[in-house]
């Protein structure tokens, strides 16, 4: 019986970037779904999120030699998925100013929500490299519940931890966050990492 | 005029191995892959056909189009209807007839096979096993496609179809010079 070891993001990309089709397939598998679900959560469709997903890891993929692991792949991955989505509702709101007054709400509506997602975006990169700069504790409990969707009782399991100590960890690990996270905000990213150095 | 490939499934049956073969043939024949399922009245429902969708083109990915030199987008129509699935499987074909029918015989009954056999449709025929063995290897995966094809059955086209598979691209080469016809 093969008792294969699951290999990191990183490992794979340095066997993708040394030409390995098998890692790249796998890592196509492992986010595909993941990507698809932040398309979705953008442009409203799952129809055109099916697409845009595939087209976002692509070009993703295409570009993996300029992915400089300063952030973890996942964190890249998510914003090229972000920009990409964002392209297609700009050109969707482009090519949707038409005459008819339900085009226009439509594109009204798309406008807004392209400022969202413009906000969003913002928002989320800035909170990915926070994270990113947390101790390796944190960050994983913070990833497995926020990023993951993990529950309480399966991150129980994970980390040999009572609840209690979960929901504690958890609740310590969103306060230094949150308190970063306005720093970032009110004075500068540059100035929240610091204070995590 | 591009050739249609119809695949129907349902995601309470493993389609990935299906889903996986009809994009290669698709892609294979240059034609136009055309998906079909039916959802009920929740947006869940929809919500669950997608996630299943993109599980299997992770799987097609990973197991076919990776022996390719470049990635490209699978571009397909999904067909994803409100209804029961059988009759609304007929009735979708009816008013948009594929130029080859993929049916998985495990989700479709016998007699449904025999009526599209009769009526002239081009049909390849999916066997019923659901978990064949995935190759390991790239060598291996490479064959996988046409390996497949000797347990799909095929109704409908030449004669050529059925000769011995080889592990070239000549069969192929004489599939899509068929339906291009």
């Amino acid at each position: 019986m093969r008792n294969e070891v699951r290999k990191s993001d990183e490992e794979l990309i340095t066997a993708i970037l040394a030409n390995d089709t098998e890692a790249l397939g796998e890592l196509y598998n492992r986010y595909y779904k993941k990507v698809f679900q932040k398309c979705v959560s953008l442009v409203k469709d799952p129809d055109e999120a099916f697409d845009l997903a595939q087209e976002a890891l692509l070009k993703a993929f295409d570009h993996l030699k300029n992915f400089r692991k300063d952030s973890s792949f996942s964190t890249w991955l998510y914003i090229i998925a972000h920009r990409h989505c964002l392209l297609a509702l700009r050109k969707k709101n482009k090519n949707g100013v038409q005459s008819t007054e339900a085009l226009d709400e439509e594109a009204d509506r798309l406008a807004e929500n392209t400022d969202e997602v413009e906000h969003r975006i913002e928002s989320e990169a800035i909170m990915f490299s926070l994270i990113n700069q947390l101790p390796e504790a944190d960050k994983e409990l913070l990833f497995l519940k926020y990023r993951e969707g993990e529950s309480i009782e399966a991150l129980q399991q994970k980390l040999q931890l009572s609840t209690s100590a979960i929901k504690m960890r958890l609740k310590r690990s969103k306060e230094k966050l949150n308190n970063v996270y306005v720093v970032a905000l009110s004075v500068g990213l540059a100035e929240a990492l610091a204070m995590l150095a | 005029m591009t050739k249609t490939i119809l695949y129907p499934f349902r995601i309470d049956h493993d389609f990935r191995m299906g889903y996986a073969w009809s994009a290669e043939l698709a892609r294979r024949l240059r034609g136009r892959l055309s998906l079909f399922t039916t959802v009920t009245e929740s947006s869940e429902s929809l919500e669950e056909v997608y996630h299943s969708l993109a599980d299997a083109q992770g799987f097609y990915v990973k197991n076919f189009q990776l022996l390719q030199l470049r990635l490209k987008p699978v571009r397909s129509e999904r067909n994803f209807l409100k209804g029961e699935f059988l009759p609304t499987f007929r009735d979708f074909v009816s008013r948009d007839i594929p130029h080859i029918l993929v049916l998985p015989s495990h989700i479709f009954p016998s007699d449904v096979i025999k009526e599209y056999i009769v009526a002239g449709q081009p049909l390849a025929v999916l066997p019923s096993v659901q978990n064949p063995d995935i190759p390991t290897t790239r060598k291996d995966r490479s064959q996988w496609f046409i390996g497949m094809l000797k347990d799909v059955a095929l109704y409908n086209v030449p004669a050529s179809f059925f000769v011995t598979i080889s592990e070239d691209q000549g069969l192929f080469n004489s599939i899509a010079a068929f339906f291009r016809k």
